[in-house]
């Protein structure tokens, strides 16, 4: 099989495509909108696609609708996002990760998420803000930290 | 992967596992496309005009651009006509315009020898623009016709303040294509992996280093059907997903294939043929259902099968690659492994055309205070060509400010704007600026509009 099926990419990579925006944009709607708006470009776009890493392809379409609300769209507020999003899971993983997301500003999160998910490289990261490589890698490393730490909690130097 | 990497990567897949999904079964009819309609001919249509214009020099040319195909700006741009052709294919910068930091390029693609190689939307994401300007994330493809194989793209052009060192003079643009992808050709289909995913899954082996390269590239435990040089040399489970390391013959460079703005070393020259050829995996379940892998990371090896970086000079022959598949694991039972071997056809290029960009007047400039939806101050230079809208700080920003897209009043009713992109920066003294770019569908009438409105928030164009 080689191309893309709409249906088929809705139910394979919506949620980690939505999961994505949220934590990107930290607006449910947006990030409903957001992913919305990457399937419609991935349909008109579907001819271009070769066939392969679908997850990629999408992702990257994902990535590249938040980052256009980003410029645009109200401040992400994290501690907004209304309780019908979802029900935390046992472990409170949802609350936790969008809690900890929360100790940074939006490029930081932009940047730690485009690296760690997507594994973009510094390069790419660098000429989206128009700094220097190293100037990413410190953005970087210094977002990572400071999220990580967030996930550990307080008084967790580890 | 460091060990912070692989806490958040970890949090972000509880979470994701864990969030209620909206429903975007409905996406597409939910949402109407954006893009202008492509103006397609039809094939009798095509010929007819040919006939009518009676000669080839006149397609792919300005005239024909701004009468026949009419692209959103066309009544703007001013004639460029500079080609380059390579092996029958030749590439026209047609017409372009700037209005200072913000503008538009019209290429078109034209197989000289109708040999079926312009497929339309194929060749957009493999353009090159000097990094100076920025072309949003891809070219548009605003004309294909088939019968006369030609295709035009719009680049929508930014020039988010670069230095020099980034890329060429603002005034200056540098269009090329390195190679012109035609089609993918499936050489080896449906070729079944004896391994049994499911055991797989059960031996939940660990296979991936700590950088999350593969742990070892030794070990043979599946050939792939058809494919000699090619066998999986260990697999497991990482992060929920399904891992398999292959194995791979390695010979020369990575090859370059442009696709969503990211250079894909998945592809890889096989010097025997000279084609970038391309191996993909996937898991079929049970039930039909498809699940194509994802590409992890490579090491290249020597000629001992050891772990080398080209970095350091070393003979590449050969490769230990992870991919990954994710799944669910409850859908292994019953699935099978398989892969399949396909190439990109291409017509190698490049194709360059380099030509000048004069500043065009006709602009409007004002400044204002403008406010986002945290109360927080932007003191804006707004910029208004008949292209669109770039809006910038005054004399930089302690932080970055959420501006809503804006749209136009004019004498007809309200205009919207489309296509936005922005970033902050750093300038040489550590100063933060921001810069906002929104461009209309199509030329818009300075002498028309009134006011420029953000979010409620009305400014009136003297």
């Amino acid at each position: 099989m080689k191309g893309f099926e709409l249906d088929e990419a809705v139910k394979q990579h919506s949620r980690r495509m939505f999961a994505y925006a949220l934590a990107l944009l930290g607006d449910y709607h947006e990030a409903e909108d957001a992913v919305q708006d990457a399937f419609v470009s991935a349909w008109l776009a579907r001819r271009s696609f070769d066939g392969r890493n679908l997850s990629a392809w999408l992702m990257a379409i994902t990535r590249s609708k938040c980052f256009d609300r980003l410029r645009r769209a109200r401040p992400a507020a994290l501690e907004d996002i209304p309780e019908t999003v979802s029900t935390p899971g046992p472990d409170g993983a949802r609350l936790d990760f969008i809690s900890a997301l929360g100790t940074l500003g939006a490029e930081d999160r932009a940047i730690v998420l485009w690296r760690v998910i997507e594994g973009l490289d510094y390069e790419e990261i660098a000429s989206r803000f128009n700094i220097s490589e190293s100037a990413a890698r410190k953005r970087y490393e210094r977002a990572r930290t400071r999220l990580a730490g967030a996930l550990r909690g307080p008084g967790c130097d580890d | 992967m460091d060990r912070d990497e692989r806490l958040i990567l970890e949090a972000f897949n509880e979470y994701a596992s864990a969030l209620e999904t909206p429903d975007f079964s409905g996406a597409v009819k939910k949402c109407a496309p954006r893009r202008r309609p492509l103006r397609y001919i039809a094939a009798i249509a095509a010929a007819c005009a040919l006939l009518i214009i009676g000669a080839a020099a006149a397609l792919g040319g300005f005239e024909w651009l701004t009468g026949t195909v009419k692209p959103g700006f066309g009544d703007l741009v001013l004639p460029v006509e500079r080609s380059a052709e390579s092996d029958g294919i030749r590439m026209d910068v047609l017409a372009a315009r700037r209005y200072g930091k913000i503008g538009v390029v019209y290429v078109a693609l034209t197989d000289t020898e109708g040999r079926g190689r312009i497929t339309g939307q194929s060749a957009a994401d493999s353009f090159r623009i000097n990094r100076r300007w920025m072309a949003g994330e891809e070219a548009e493809l605003v004309y294909y016709d088939s019968e006369t194989q030609t295709a035009v793209y719009e680049f929508l052009l930014s020039d988010f303040g670069g230095t020099d060192a980034q890329g060429g003079e603002l005034g200056t643009i540098t269009v090329e294509l390195r190679n012109l992808p035609v089609s993918e050709v499936v050489e080896l289909p449906d070729a079944v992996i004896e391994l049994d995913p499911a055991e797989i899954s059960a031996a939940a082996s660990e296979v991936m280093g700590e950088d999350r390269f593969p742990e070892s590239a030794e070990g043979h435990i599946a050939d792939i059907p058809g494919m000699e040089d090619w066998w999986i040399s260990s697999a497991g489970v990482e992060d929920g997903r399904l891992c398999l390391n292959v194995r791979q013959p390695f010979s020369g460079s990575p090859y370059v294939y442009p696709r969503d703005g990211r250079t894909d070393e998945d592809y890889f020259i096989n010097t025997e043929t000279g084609r970038g050829e391309h191996v993909g995996f996937y898991l079929e379940a049970a039930n039909g259902l498809r699940y194509n892998a994802a590409n992890g990371n490579m090491l290249t090896l020597d000629g001992a099968g050891e772990p080398v970086s080209a970095l350091d000079g070393y003979e590449l022959r050969g490769a230990c690659r992870s991919v990954y598949i994710t799944v669910d694991m409850e859908r292994l039972e019953g699935a099978r492994l398989c892969c399949e071997r396909s190439y990109m056809d291409v017509v190698p290029g490049p194709w360059v055309v380099e030509t000048e960009l004069d500043d065009s007047e006709g602009t409007k400039s004002l400044e204002a205070v403008l406010t986002d939806g945290e109360g927080r101050s932007f003191n804006a230079v707004i910029e208004l060509s008949p292209l669109g809208v770039i809006v910038y700080d005054s004399g930089g920003l302690e932080t970055y400010v959420s501006l809503p897209t804006p749209y136009l009043e004019t004498a007809d009713g309200r205009l919207g704007l489309c296509h936005s992109s922005g970033l902050s920066y750093y300038d040489d003294d550590g100063v933060m600026h921001q810069i906002e770019f929104h461009f209309a569908s199509e030329s818009i009438d300075l002498e028309s509009v009134t006011a420029i409105v953000f979010a409620g928030q009305r400014i009136e164009i003297p």
